[in-house]
């Protein structure tokens, strides 16, 4: 019961061919290694305890859901790595819009494929709570989510990292309630997946940024737990990631 | 072993497409229900028909208990009668047309659920020793000792139905207290992939088959002063076709509207004047809540209101046409009208505004809460009460069966017309 647009997918092959020769036409300038460069998304064993980026990610959220209340509010977006050992280390994000957050920790697992290719593989348990007030009445939701992952990472040189991370979406809980009434739901446990492309280069004054897009399709997206939508089919859901490695 | 990374990234570029859903209703026909000898249903069997049953087979993926309920449409001189089976799990429902041939009853048609896009094809018979006899008979039926056992299939998409079902005759429909089931924007919203657009004619006549008895529609004005249906403030590809035109409905003469703008389906953007005379002339449907969304006089809503209900009274029909009343704003231009005392109105503000106004409905939002008091304080002042928009199937049922409301608005009518029935 579902077809692709043409148009859509002309437009993810034309950037394809727009972008991919730029990387390979700088693939052939000053190469730098990994370890000498700062990363976020880039799957990559960390050479030091702690690295961490701070930044925003911007969602849009479908017309056929939000409607009238259609909006497209930044939330912010603090990314944080601990190394725990020579190819392991910890992933721990924290998704900010006040009213409703993101809050995941996760584990990855990191290895060199080859001089420029790496992979990693991992798990993020995540937990989402928001709170709005509704005419005077205070509605309220949580829930945890799970999202296992993996990540390919390429080295271009001229200090560019390009990542592709695959995640699975699964819907542990959902909870939510406006006043005192508990609103019924039943979201699926496997609840979609995200793709992910992120660039990451050396930005101002040591700095690295990171410029990403996840395109993500889920029957549940945390972001719209107010609008109550019961629709069980995976709607597409594009965002855009900007952050500073610090 | 860049070459495979950079197959790495296409394989994620091509599926990263934006998938477009859609839940077709499938093809009908069936040789044996479209031939020459099979005939329509008598209103005697028709009302021997509705009713609580159970699946024996197809529980799985319907649920223990389905309702059926005839709806009608009338086209010219010539009225379609439509057999709904409503549905719990996944707000599921079929609809089916019914006719006799020889002994045996057949019922065909689709089924649907509303959560997801799933659909197909759905064909059953009701055989001469399975109960066909007492419904096709002249006498009544006698829940005691007659039995019906309705048995078929259905099929996924356009495939041949082979999945069995089976249905047995439970009970008769509850009605002991009626209740409004109002269906949002005529019928239902154009992102649920129903078989036409919201706030469309063709949704209209649709809606009694989804299980609503009245209808909620989105009121705007053309630049010219004619009110017509649309629930955005502006144009917007959720509702309508591609075409260039941007900005509010209200920059525009309806004859620019019509001529220029399609729905989602292809409908063009219907006036009130079309829809009430075909809520009046061509459905069952008997409560039409005139949604305004515009901020200028009511004059011209008004008068087709009082048109409307006398067309209707004209025919032996009651159909409650009732002008709704959201905010401040439009409160005040209703008061503005000469004879808003006497106009049909609901109000959802606050009860102070609900007797301003003198609202017969007083429509609070459900997130408010049962508000089981001041429900009771309406309908002590002889007026009603409707809660909107009760969406989540959970939900309906509390308010079903804890709330003491007259009516429920629902862009799913069918779960709510389901709890309704299956009350005992």
């Amino acid at each position: 019961m579902k077809k692709y647009r043409t148009r859509d997918i002309g437009i993810q092959f034309l950037s394809a061919v727009l972008i991919l020769p730029c990387f390979l036409s700088i693939a052939y300038s000053q190469d730098v290694p990994a370890t000498h460069q700062k990363y976020i998304f880039f799957p990559y064993p960390m050479d030091r305890q702690w690295r961490s980026s701070l930044g925003f990610t911007l969602t849009t959220l479908p017309q056929d859901i939000t409607e009238e209340q259609h909006y497209r509010y930044p939330a912010i977006d603090y990314h944080v790595l601990k190394k725990v050992s020579k190819n392991v280390y910890l992933d721990g994000r924290v998704n900010v819009q006040v009213f409703q957050n993101l809050i995941t920790a996760g584990i990855r697992w990191a290895t060199p494929l080859h001089n420029r290719l790496s992979l990693s593989l991992g798990n993020d348990i995540g937990w989402w709570f928001g709170s709005i007030n509704i005419y005077g009445f205070n509605t309220r939701g949580n829930g945890f989510q799970n999202f296992p992952n993996a990540s390919l990472g390429y080295r271009f040189n001229k200090k560019l990292l390009l990542t592709a991370k695959g995640e699975a979406i699964m819907n542990l809980s959902v909870n939510a309630s406006t006043g005192n009434i508990p609103v019924a739901s039943n979201y699926r446990l496997l609840s979609g997946s995200a793709f992910t492309i992120a660039l990451e280069q050396p930005f101002f004054a040591h700095n690295s940024l990171t410029l990403g897009f996840r395109a993500i399709y889920t029957d549940f997206f945390w972001q719209t737990w107010s609008l109550f939508e019961i629709f069980d089919r995976n709607i597409f859901y594009p965002q855009l990631i900007i952050g500073v490695t610090l | 072993m860049k070459k495979y990374f950079i197959i790495s990234v296409l394989f994620i570029f091509s599926i990263a497409c934006k998938k477009q859903f859609e839940a077709p209703v499938p093809e009908t026909k069936w040789s044996a229900f479209d031939s020459a000898i099979a005939v329509s249903l008598s209103y005697n069997t028709r009302q021997k028909l509705e009713g609580i049953y159970s699946f024996s087979d197809g529980a799985d993926g319907f649920g223990d208990f389905t309702a059926l309920k005839w709806s009608y449409h009338i086209e010219n001189a010539d009225t379609t009668f439509y057999l709904s089976m409503f549905c719990e799990k996944q707000i599921a429902y079929f609809i089916c047309q019914g006719k006799r041939v020889d002994t045996n009853i057949l019922l065909n048609g689709y089924w649907r659920k509303m959560t997801n896009t799933e659909t197909g094809k759905a064909r059953f018979t009701i055989s001469r020793k399975n109960g066909a006899q007492h419904l096709l008979g002249a006498g009544p039926f006698n829940n005691n000792t007659d039995s019906i056992l309705i048995t078929g299939a259905y099929g996924n998409g356009a495939d041949v139905p082979d999945q069995k079902i089976t249905l047995k005759y439970r009970r008769p429909l509850y009605n002991a207290r009626p209740i409004d089931i109002l269906a949002d924007r005529g019928g239902g919203r154009t992102s649920d992939l129903l078989p036409a657009s919201e706030n469309s004619v063709e949704i209209i006549k649709m809606a009694s088959r989804f299980g609503g008895t009245g209808i909620e529609i989105d009121i705007r004005v053309s630049s010219d002063g004619v009110p017509l249906l649309f629930h955005d403030l502006t144009l917007n590809e959720r509702i309508i076709r591609k075409n260039g035109l941007l900005g509010p409905v209200e920059n525009y003469t309806y004859a620019q509207l019509n001529a220029l703008v399609r729905l989602e389906q292809g409908e063009h953007i219907p006036s009130v004047r079309e829809v009430l005379n075909t809520v009046v002339y061509n459905t069952p449907l008997n409560f039409v809540w005139l949604d305004v969304k515009y901020n200028s006089s009511l004059q011209a809503l008004r008068d087709l209101q009082k048109e409307f209900t006398q067309k209707a009274l004209a025919i032996g029909r009651k159909v409650d046409i009732v002008i709704g009343i959201p905010e401040r704003s439009i409160l005040n231009n209703f008061l503005a009208l000469k004879d808003y005392k006497d106009a049909l109105s609901l109000c959802e503000m606050s009860l102070e505004d609900v007797r301003t106004v003198n609202a017969h409905y007083w429509a609070p939002r459900w997130t408010l809460g049962l508000q089981n008091e001041m429900v009771d304080q309406m309908h002590a002042e002889g007026r009603k009460a409707i809660v909107w928009t009760l969406n989540v199937p959970g939900n309906v049922l509390e308010y079903m069966n804890e709330g003491r409301f007259d009516g429920i608005l629902s862009n799913y009518p069918s779960i709510v017309a389901y709890y309704y029935y299956a009350k005992q």
